[in-house]
């Protein structure tokens, strides 16, 4: 019994191949589709069930971004992508413990052999689905960094000529820091591909770790041992998801805010 | 795509060793091993944009603005309570004040009623013992006078009867001028004999 590190595709459709990870994801985007329709029709004015507990999220989220933004117009603003994130994240994060995942599939002739090609894979443990969310919450950082300060602004974080210029006209001590910020503003550049890529790889590398360490446990005593490795993943869910809406909250605040000489340090994360 | 079993990353004890050597001969790269491909990273990516869209429209939006409007008109609930209260007790002191000062004004108003009562009570008491008064002794000098009358009318009778009488007594009658000097006569007599 293996998990392997790539989502084995099951199917093709024209150009597009479908993995078992997207099946997933298809899952829980219907899910939540079908959750907003409902809510759709049962808004109202004095909340119930879904709506209700929609409302306590939102406000989470609102409490949880003004303790990072401080500014309740950009809570407002982040909310919407910083939510999303969290819930798609942590519907396929445990999407993944539900019985079925892994063990009902098609048999397939891979690579020589024939496999039992499970239909089911959390789509947070594929790295297709990890570095897309990853590339777009950073991507989406400098489109809200250049939507509030403007694109040179923004890019001027990045390409420090403005300070160089500056210096020129001053001793070379000036030159010199000048020189210095500016090759730190382009690892500061190469860090936000750095952010990206580790923001991926770690949702992916937790949820992946889990599947295979379910996997295992599985293998060894399929009655009552896994449970507590699989009440662990639940845990690992939640808090991957919690980490990744974080960091993409303290992301798009830092991208919003002006640069005030020395940029505030970049947030090292676990 | 073209990875072959051992280098696409199944995660089992043995594919570790090989995978090594192999990698050095194939170079798979790491895009390969994670199976990373254009059309399932753009469908993930899109797939999201949707859920992100659909949330974004459907939900947030106007759960937010639900929320908003809620959290405004409970406020504005509270701070109407508040002035409501404020008012109530400043209606209750108006309302307080004015009973007081409408309690004082009617007593002051009974007070004086009361004296008014008085007064007309002992004027239109004096003005009927007055009248009652002027009655009776009216009525005393009408019954005086009456009675003097009433005398003088006796007095002549009884000259008359005396007369009459005398007459009868006489079977005579005397010259007119000697009957009327006895009568003159009898009358004189006759109350002194009386009292």
């Amino acid at each position: 019994m293996s998990v392997p590190l790539a989502a084995e595709s099951i199917a093709h459709i024209g150009f597009l191949t479908i993995t078992n990870s997207m099946v997933d994801a298809w899952i829980v985007s219907i899910v939540i589709v079908l959750g907003v329709v409902v809510l759709r029709f049962q808004l109202r004015e004095v909340p119930r069930g879904i709506q209700n507990a929609l409302e306590a999220f939102l406000e989470l989220v609102l409490k949880t971004a003004d303790s990072v933004t401080h500014d309740r117009a950009r809570s407002r603003r982040f909310l919407p992508i910083v939510a999303t994130l969290f819930l798609f994240i942590l519907l396929n994060n445990w999407i993944g413990q539900l019985p079925g995942t892994g063990s009902i599939g098609v048999w397939k002739e891979v690579h020589g052999t024939v496999e039992l090609v499970p239909l089911f894979r959390p789509a947070t443990s594929d790295l297709n689905l990890t570095l897309a969310l990853g590339g777009f919450a950073i991507l989406l950082t400098h489109l809200m960094g250049i939507g509030t300060l403007g694109f040179f602004r923004h890019a001027g974080k990045f390409i420090q000529i403005k300070s160089v210029l500056k210096s020129l006209r001053k001793n070379p001590i000036n030159i010199m820091t000048a020189l210095i910020e500016f090759g730190a503003g382009l690892i500061e550049a190469m860090g936000e591909f750095a952010r990206a890529l580790s923001l991926s790889l770690r949702l992916f590398g937790n949820i992946f770790a889990g599947e295979v360490l379910i996997t295992v446990m599985l293998s060894l005593a399929a009655y009552i041992v896994p449970l507590p490795f699989q009440a662990l993943e639940i845990l690992v869910g939640l808090i991957q998801a919690l980490v990744f809406s974080m960091l993409t909250l303290v992301f798009l605040t830092l991208a919003t805010e002006p640069p005030h000489g020395e940029h505030a340090a970049d947030e090292q994360h676990a | 795509m073209p990875a072959p079993t051992e280098v696409s990353g199944s995660f089992s004890m043995e594919t570790t060793q090989t995978q090594t050597q192999t990698e050095a001969v194939e170079h798979p790269g790491a895009i390969d091993t994670f199976g990373l491909k254009t059309d399932v990273f753009i469908a993930q990516l899109v797939n999201f944009l949707i859920i992100l869209f659909v949330l974004w429209r459907w939900a947030y939006k106007p759960l937010l603005k639900l929320m908003e409007a809620r959290q405004e008109r409970i406020e504005k609930g509270l701070h109407d309570a508040e002035t409501v209260s404020l008012r109530l007790a400043d209606i209750e002191k108006d309302h307080q004040a004015a009973l007081s000062e409408a309690r004082k004004q009617s007593a002051e108003f009974m007070k004086e009623a009361h004296a008014e009562v008085e007064k007309k009570r002992d004027e239109i008491l004096n003005k009927s013992r007055e009248e009652v008064g002027k009655l009776i002794t009216e009525a005393r000098k009408k019954i005086a006078e009456e009675r003097s009358l009433a005398e003088a009318e006796l007095k002549r009778e009884i000259s008359a009867l005396v007369v009459a009488t005398a007459e009868m007594v006489l079977k005579e009658k005397l010259d007119p001028t000697k009957d009327a000097q006895l009568m003159d006569v009898a009358v004189k007599k006759a109350p002194q004999h009386k009292k």
